[in-house]
Parts: structure tokens; sequence; C-alpha cells
């Protein structure tokens, strides 16, 4: 391990490191990085960005800093061809703990996984569903939600309800809400939502739906793949059950890692709900024989429930090290000052999207600011009809990314009322990305538009 | 005959050893998509046409890979991981593979609107395909686009023109064209099937050509535009079809087909099982064609009663209590002797229910929860009205097999004092009065007899019973506690609650003997083979037939 000051790419100098398991505590003594008022050009110059492309497509894969690549290959050649125990280190204790005080939670609620799809349906599978229990979800779920919860009606004979989310300039939260609570009968169970929706940016009221949970008795399970590396969170304030995070999109970390969020304490003010029955899957420190203590009604963990997920066997210790050094980075250049660019840089192409086809192209929540996020997804093409032609989407983002260097991608997803299957345009907006790459690409995306309609 | 086709023929002469020679017992009548049906049927143009989807051929019929369609006219199966298939499961692209040729005379590409085009024929009043029922219940707008083409012509003398300038005019909402290589479908709801309903060939693209014929009519047969490995070049349906190499067919863009013979010749021969199978082993013939060829995992219902419930020639067909006392009446186990003789190539087993045993949704029969009813069948008719008996009018497809079963059953009825009068029917005028086709003859009947093969093998728990509660088939039997009962099984996501579903449905039907079950049968392996016969694969979707796409002989190329 090797912590304490280090030089980072282009003179910057970063807080510390931390290349292999071990203590990640930032000593007291560790003045603030430079990174903390570090220009966003010289930010971006951390990244490994191709300089002649425009990278408007986090909401996928984020671009990994210089750093995080180095940890990536340092750490694998330290741990190549040693004779050292690779299971205790495996448990990534240490980076749990920092990446848990990161997201105000602990290191026994804290998992490092494969990636989202893999911690989503470690969660789903855990769940303690029985026959006709009842999921509430939403059609505008990730595959990998959708997927792993019609395996459990195949298997258990769950009942899956889903409603199909509003989508516009003009939604507000409370449409959400109420379409949500009007799907919840004697027979809910769990009620399972994204964070922020893949395929129209949609800021889910993650609070209000989950204190909508709290009053049904509901255990949530959220979709947050797109949370780490955005927001500047307590993960506990939302009062969700589980989150499950990607490492390689907002946060920027190596291809292949993620997190899940387990609550594993009652806090009143946050969730007050019991802790639900769950089966820690893929785990090798659950009991072989008689059960874990029963689960604790208070603020004390009865055990340490992130280890039983985290104890799979041998690991990747390269990944662990690269993401928790992309978390350093982050709490280096300050999440909330993150959060912040993100966000206006957001509004900022709202705004210019607006400008270019109008509101009623646009398929992201803009008006209630309780519903907007980095992601937005709309209809460049002039005609209504263009947005149930995938062609032409297709098209679109291939033309942009092979004519134009233009990183964006396309979406699909059911709009209530309509009998088509839409489709969208979406850019995401993050920390390496200028409002001169924006400019740039409006501009180009009217043109290619206007040309394509 | 004027054939509308490229120019290009082969050589006349030429390696005429080099040809798949096929002998059936009866004979086809359509080789129109729009109207073809029967497996037979559908055997045949398994060489002369494409679908969007098709099933490939398999040493072992049981095997999955048989079981599921792959890519034929376009590039996959639309799925989710091709970006064909959206979540919601109702919004399916099929992308077009760019070097599928119509054989017009001026040979050119099929596009999407040649799909489009081929939705709208299927939906046409004048044939009133039998698989109809399982498109318009899934396809958006489809069951309102049969509806308004059937108003169209309703009165009127059915022309072509007239029928072409509907479709022209009227969108299918449900199915259009991107542009040339990409055609959406939207359906009304998830239907897990609907690739296998994609695989039919009545889903096949239909050339512009088309809109100058009647559908199903001889002037069409004359003028046959091939896209499959093979064209028509002699249609006489009752005496022989010959199949020629149809030159615009490109072996790289079709992945479930061969073209290896110089000719398939099918001929129709009047000689009983026996006699067929002396001959093909005499290498008179190569295969039947038309008879199964190795076993499959599903039976098929065959026969089975209908009756007519729209417009009887006696109203008495309408009361449950009289078609119960036929139901009661008919000796099984004289029919089923009757079609192991007529059929030797199949196992025969008396049927009770409407699902034959090895399909989606089968209930064997309970007679715990079915006790007879009480009564000699006489006297129950006495009790339901008809003292003095009853004559019924019975259509039956004019195959000899078919009549001797009629005339058994017939007799069975007489027994119970219901006079049964056969009117004998070629197989497109009876499917035309089974399906209340425009183009039906004036002919009065009350019961009929049918057969089904279940056109997919897997997840099929919709395809004996759809039909039968189809509200435009003279035999669809409807109440409003049914109709609730099918649309809760077409809408049924989960394919355990649709079988569910599905099966209430047949046991409603069955309560009102709405339809009258007499045998199942299900495909042996032992039908004859010619000696030239290196591989003849039996395709599930067609009950066993022969896959004549990759037929392979001893001695060809």
């Amino acid at each position: 391990m090797a912590s304490g000051p280090a030089v980072g790419y282009e003179g910057i100098t970063v807080s510390h490191t931390v290349d292999s398991p071990g203590s990640a505590t930032v000593p007291a003594s560790v003045p603030p990085s430079p990174l903390r008022t570090a220009s966003w050009n010289r930010i971006r110059e951390l990244f490994a960005l191709d300089p002649t492309t425009v990278h408007l497509n986090t909401g996928t894969v984020g671009a990994m800093p210089y750093q995080v690549l180095d940890t990536v290959d340092r750490v694998t050649r330290q741990w190549t061809g040693g004779l050292l125990d690779v299971y205790r280190p495996a448990m990534f204790t240490e980076y749990r703990a920092f990446i848990g005080t990161t997201f105000g939670v602990d290191e026994d609620e804290i998992v490092i996984c494969h990636n989202a799809t893999e911690g989503v349906a470690r969660v789903i599978h855990g769940l303690d569903l029985r026959a006709s229990d009842e999921v509430v979800t939403t059609t505008h779920e990730c595959y990998s939600v959708l997927s792993n919860f019609n395996l459990l009606r195949n298997r258990h004979g769950i009942v899956v309800r889903t409603v199909t989310p509003p989508s516009g300039h003009d939604v507000r939260a409370e449409e959400i809400v109420d379409l949500v609570e009007s799907a919840i009968t004697p027979r809910t169970k769990v009620l399972s939502f994204a964070a922020i929706t893949l395929f129209t940016g949609t800021m889910f009221p993650v609070r209000q739906l989950c204190e909508l949970a709290h009053r049904y008795g509901l255990t949530t399970v959220i979709d947050g793949a797109l949370i780490p590396g955005m927001f500047d969170v307590n993960l506990r304030d939302y009062g969700a059950d589980f989150i499950t995070c990607s490492g390689s999109k907002f946060q920027c970390g190596p291809l292949g890692t993620g997190l899940i969020y387990v609550r594993n304490k009652v806090i009143p003010e946050s969730n007050p709900l019991p802790l639900p029955t769950f089966w820690p899957l893929i785990s090798t420190w659950y009991p072989m024989m008689g059960s874990p203590p029963p689960r604790t009604t208070n603020e004390v963990a009865s055990y340490n429930m992130g280890d039983y997920l985290q104890s799979a066997g041998s690991a990747n210790l390269a990944r662990g090290a690269a993401l928790t050094r992309a978390f350093e980075l982050w709490d280096d250049i300050g999440r909330d000052r993150i959060e912040r660019y993100v966000m206006e840089l957001a509004e900022y192409a709202r705004g210019r999207l607006i400008e270019a086809f109008g509101e009623e192209a646009m398929y992201s929540p803009g008006a209630d600011p309780r519903l907007r996020s980095p992601l937005i997804a709309f209809n460049p093409f002039r005609r209504a009809e263009a947005a149930w032609n995938i062609k032409k989407f297709v098209t679109f983002v291939k033309r942009l990314e092979t004519e134009h260097r233009i990183w964006t991608r396309w979406t699909e997803f059911d709009v209530p009322g309509s009998p088509h299957q839409h489709y969208a345009a979406r850019i995401t907006t993050h920390l390496f990305n200028t409002r001169g790459e924006i400019d740039h690409s409006v501009r180009t995306m009217v043109r290619l538009a206007e040309e394509m309609s | 005959m004027t054939q509308a086709r490229s120019t290009a023929i082969s050589a006349p002469g030429a390696r005429q050893r080099n040809i798949l020679r096929l002998l059936g017992t009866a004979a086809v009548h359509q080789a129109d998509p729009a109207a073809a049906w029967s497996p037979a049927e559908r055997q045949l143009l398994r060489l002369t046409t494409r679908q969007l989807v098709s099933y490939p051929g398999a040493a072992d019929p049981t095997d999955w890979r048989a079981l599921g369609p792959v890519g034929d006219l376009a590039v996959d199966v639309p799925s989710t991981y091709n970006a064909g298939l959206g979540a919601s499961h109702r919004s399916y692209v099929a992308h077009l593979r760019p070097d599928v040729w119509w054989d017009s005379p001026q040979p050119r590409r099929i596009t999407a609107h040649d799909v489009v085009r081929g939705f709208k024929r299927l939906a046409n009043p004048v044939t009133r395909h039998p698989a109809l029922p399982y498109f318009r219940s899934t396809i958006r707008g489809m069951d309102r686009y049969c509806d308004e083409y059937a108003a169209v012509v309703a009165g009127r003398p059915v022309t072509a023109a007239l029928l072409a300038a509907f479709a022209n005019a009227h969108d299918l909402p449900g199915v259009f064209a991107l542009d040339d290589e990409t055609v959406v479908i939207e359906l009304l709801r998830p239907a897990l099937d609907f690739p296998d309903m994609l695989a039919l060939s009545c889903a096949s693209p239909a050339p512009a050509e088309y809109d100058a014929y009647l559908p199903g009519s001889t002037e069409l047969h004359a003028h046959l535009v091939a896209s499959g490995p093979y064209r028509v070049a002699t249609w006489q349906p009752r005496d022989t079809i010959r199949l020629e190499p149809n030159p615009t067919w490109r072996p790289e863009s079709d992945p479930v087909r061969h073209q290896r013979f110089d000719a398939v010749e099918f001929r129709v021969s009047g000689d009983g099982p026996r006699r067929l199978a002396d001959q093909i082993s005499a290498d008179v013939a190569d295969l039947p064609w038309g008879v199964p060829v190795g076993e499959v995992s599903g039976y098929r219902a065959d026969p089975f009663l209908v009756f007519n419930l729209r417009d009887p020639a006696n109203p008495a067909m309408t009361t449950a209590a009289v078609r119960q006392v036929i139901d009661e009446a008919i000796d099984r186990s004289a029919l089923a002797r009757i079609a192991r003789v007529g059929d030797p190539w199949s196992a025969v087993r008396e049927a009770y229910t409407v699902v034959p045993p090895g399909n989606d949704g089968h209930l064997p029969s309970d007679p715990a929860a079915d006790p007879p009813a009480h009564g000699a069948p006489r006297e129950r008719l006495t009790a339901a009205g008809h003292p003095n008996g009853l004559l019924l009018t019975a259509v039956c497809p004019d195959r000899t097999e078919e009549l001797a079963l009629a005339r058994a059953w017939a007799a069975d009825l007489a027994t119970a004092g219901i006079e049964v009068r056969l009117v004998a029917l070629d197989e497109a005028t009876h499917r035309a009065l089974l399906t209340g086709a425009a183009g039906a003859p004036a002919q009065r009947w009350d019961v009929s007899t049918t057969s089904w093969t279940a056109p997919w093998g897997y997840g099929n728990a919709r395809v004996f019973l759809q039909p039968l509660v189809d509200g435009a088939r003279p035999n669809g039997h409807r109440d409003e506690e049914l109709d609730r009962m099918v649309e809760q099984a077409v809408d049924a996501a989960d394919p355990r609650e649709a079988v569910a579903c599905w099966q209430q449905v047949q046991r409603r039907l069955l309560a009102d003997a709405a339809v009258v079950p007499l045998l199942f049968r299900r495909p042996t392996d032992a039908a004859p083979r010619g000696p030239r016969v290196r591989r003849a694969d039996a395709l599930p979707s067609l009950g066993g037939l022969a896959d004549l796409g990759d037929v392979r002989l001893g001695n060809e190329r």
C-alpha cells in the first residue's frame, strides 16, 4: 500500500493513493487537494479521453482517469506471480470503508461487485419472495432488472406489476408518485425503480417513493447505476433497502466494477421499517451450518451483511483498488462541486436542445427541477412520427459518431397511451464535458437532423 | 400458362434424373400464401416462398433448434438483443436481407413494402385464411382492418380491383415499412409466439403483381411469383405439379433452403396407402407428400367435428343439448380402426379433448370430472325437444379416408335418431365454408369434419383453440364468459398463465359441445422412403412432413 500525497498527471498533486488493500484513511494532516480548486480544463486532462471526440455518453460508460488506468495496471502486476493470500484482501474491507464514508454509510453496508447488473441480480434473487407476492416496478427499468424479476416470476410465481412512467418536459414528480402508488396492492412486497432512468433520463423522486414504500411496508430496490460520480449523496438518506450502482459510468472506474448498498441497521429517520429478510447469494462466509443471528432492530448491526455478500472467492484486486482510486479523485475534486457542474452543464444543454428542437421534442423532464438529470433524451427530427422509426435514431447516432466524432446513444421506451415503441437520442453531460462541446454538438445535431428529416 | 417470372429457364432435358419425385394420395389446391393452409400446401410453399423467419430443418425434430425459427428473409429473428424488439415486447423491427429477389419478369428485390402487402392480403375477406384468428388478436389494428375490408366487399361483386383499391388506400396500423429494408410490426400485447406466427407461410411477402388477381384464384395460380428456390412450372393440382429452379434465388441469402434438383414433381396417386408405399419402395417416387416422414412430439387433432353456429341449415344445431347427443353417440374406437387402415403411418388415439397430447394445454380426459350423461342418446335427443329425430347436413373433404370416417359417425348418429346428409367437397370449398370466406359457395350446412395440425410446436397453447372461438367463423363459439376467458388468455404474458387460461376455454367449449373431438394422430417413422433418399427431415411445424428444402438423394449433385 502507498498513501500520502502523490503527484498526479500534469503536475496536479492528489491527496493520497491506495494501490492495494490496507488502510485508506486519509491522514488528518493532508491538506486539501489542489484538485479542489483546479479548473475544469485542468481536471479534464486527468481523463484518458480522445481529444478528437466529444464524449456525451457517460450514461453508458464513463472515461477512466489516467490514475485509475494506472492503478489497474500497477496492482495487477503487484499481485501477479506472488504467493500472497488473495482471499483476505478480496474482502476489500478498507476500500468498502472508504467508499462507504463517501456515501455516508458503513462498511457492512457496502459491497464491491462486478457491475450494476450483477449487483441488482444478487439483490433481486436474495429477496424473500414467494408465490403471489407482488413487485411493483416500471417499464423503463434496465433490462437486467426486468429480466431478473421475470426469472423470479418463472421460478417462484411472483407477480410483476409494471407501470409506464410519463415522459416529456412537463412531467412532475407527483405524477410519478401517484402512478406508482396506484399499482400497489395488498400483496405488494417490493417497490423497485431506477433512481435515474436510462431511457429518458428521468430523475425519479427517490426519497418520495421510498417514503411511499415505508407507508405500505414495502422493501425498496433501487437501480442506482448512475448515482456514483454524479451526485454528492448520502445513500442512507434515500431511505431505501437496496441500491445497486455502477462503478464505470459517472464514477469512471474500470469496466466491471459495481457497488451494492444493503441496509443493515435500522435508523428510523432514514427508514423506520424492520430490515427485510434477505438471502445473500454467492457467499463464502455465510454460515455453513446454522443461521446468522437475527437481524438487528436498531442502529447497531447484528452481523456484517456486506461481508456475506463480498465473500465470493478470489477477486480482481486491481479493480477494487482502481475503483477506490476513482472515488478518491472525486473526493479530491469535490463531489459537491462535480454535481453542481454536471447539473449546470445539463441545464445548459437542455436549454440549447429546447432552443434547437422545441420543448415538445423532449422526452426528459425539465419543468420540474426535481426530475432533471444530466441524461437528456429527445427527438431531433422534424416529424413526430420519426420517434418510432428506429432506423433514423440508429443512423443519427451512428453518423454523429462516425462523421462527427460525437458519442451519444439512442434509447427505446414505452410512452403512456402510445401504441408505438418510441426512440430517442440521448446525451449525457459529465465533468469532462464543456459548454463548447455542447454548442458544437447541438449545432451538429441540428444540421444532421435537418438533413435526415 | 402464362407465368409472371424472369425469362431465365433451365435447359430442357438437362439432368432429368436429378428430379425429386413426390407421390401423394391427395391433391393440393393452393399455392397462394394468402389461401394455402394444409400441411401439404405449406410443404410445397416451403420451396416457392420466403418468410421473415423460418424453421430450420433438423435431423432430430425434437431438437430445440428445430422448434425455434431463425432469420429467413429477415436477417435475424427480431429480439431485444439485436434491437429488433423493445422491452415491452410489442414492437418488432425486422431488417430484411438485401439480396432476396422476386422471380418477376424484371427480377427485383423483395422489400419491406412487399411484407406489408403480404399482411394486407392475409386480411382479405375472400380467402379468410384459417390462421387469421392468431393475427387478428395479436397485430395492432388487424382485427379492425379485416372487418373494414369485409365491409367493403359485402354485397358487391368481389373483384381484384376492389380488393387492391382498399388495400392500397388503407394502412394496416400495426404493420409499416420504415424504408425498403425495414418493417415494423406492432402488437396489441406481448405475444411470445409471434415469431412462430411470422414463420407461417401466410405471413409471406406478396409482390405487387398479385394485386391484379383474386387471392387463391386460378388466375393467380397462372401468375405465381416465386421467392424461394423453386418456381411453379406446371400447375395441375389433381394430377401433377412441377417445380423448376428459380433462377433469381441465391443460396447465400437463404439459410434454410437448398436448390439441389433440376425439378421437383408432385404427383397425385388415387391409390391407397399400401399401393403408395409399394410404389415408393419400387423407386417410382422418392417420398410421399402430405404424409409425415418422421416422429414429432405433438399429436394433431384429426378429425374433429365443428358446428355451424351462425347460420346452420337446421336451427337445432345451436342447442348445446343436441350437440352433446352427437358427442356421446359417436363410437371413437370404430373410427380409430378405420383411421389405422387409411393412415398406417400414424399412431391413432381416441380423442375426448380439443388439444392433443404433446401440445401446451392438453388435458387428459377425466371421466370423474365429466361423467357420461344419463340415458341413451335417442332418449336425450327426445328430451332436447326432438322426439322425431333430426336431419343434419354434414360437409366433409372429398378424401377417401375422411369419407369413410364420416360414414361411420353418421351411422352412429342414425342410431340416435339423427339422419345425416353427407356432402363431400373439395378441400378449397370446404375450407371456405368453415372460415366464412366471402367467396364461399352458398352451401347450407350444420356439421363438418375438420382437422388441425399445430403450426408451431413450442409455446402453442392457443393454436387449437383460438380458431374455434373466432367470431368471424361460422363455427366460432362465443358467449360473454368465453370472450372474457379468451381475452384473459391472449393477455397472459406468462406462458403458464396462458396455458391455464386456454385450458379454461377448452373446458367451456367441451362443456357446450361446441366441438366434438374424434381422433388424435401422431406421425411415426413408418412412412416409406425411396431407395435414393439420403436425408428427409421431419418438420414439426408441418406436423412431421418432410422439409423439402433440404432433401438429399443418393445421386444428387
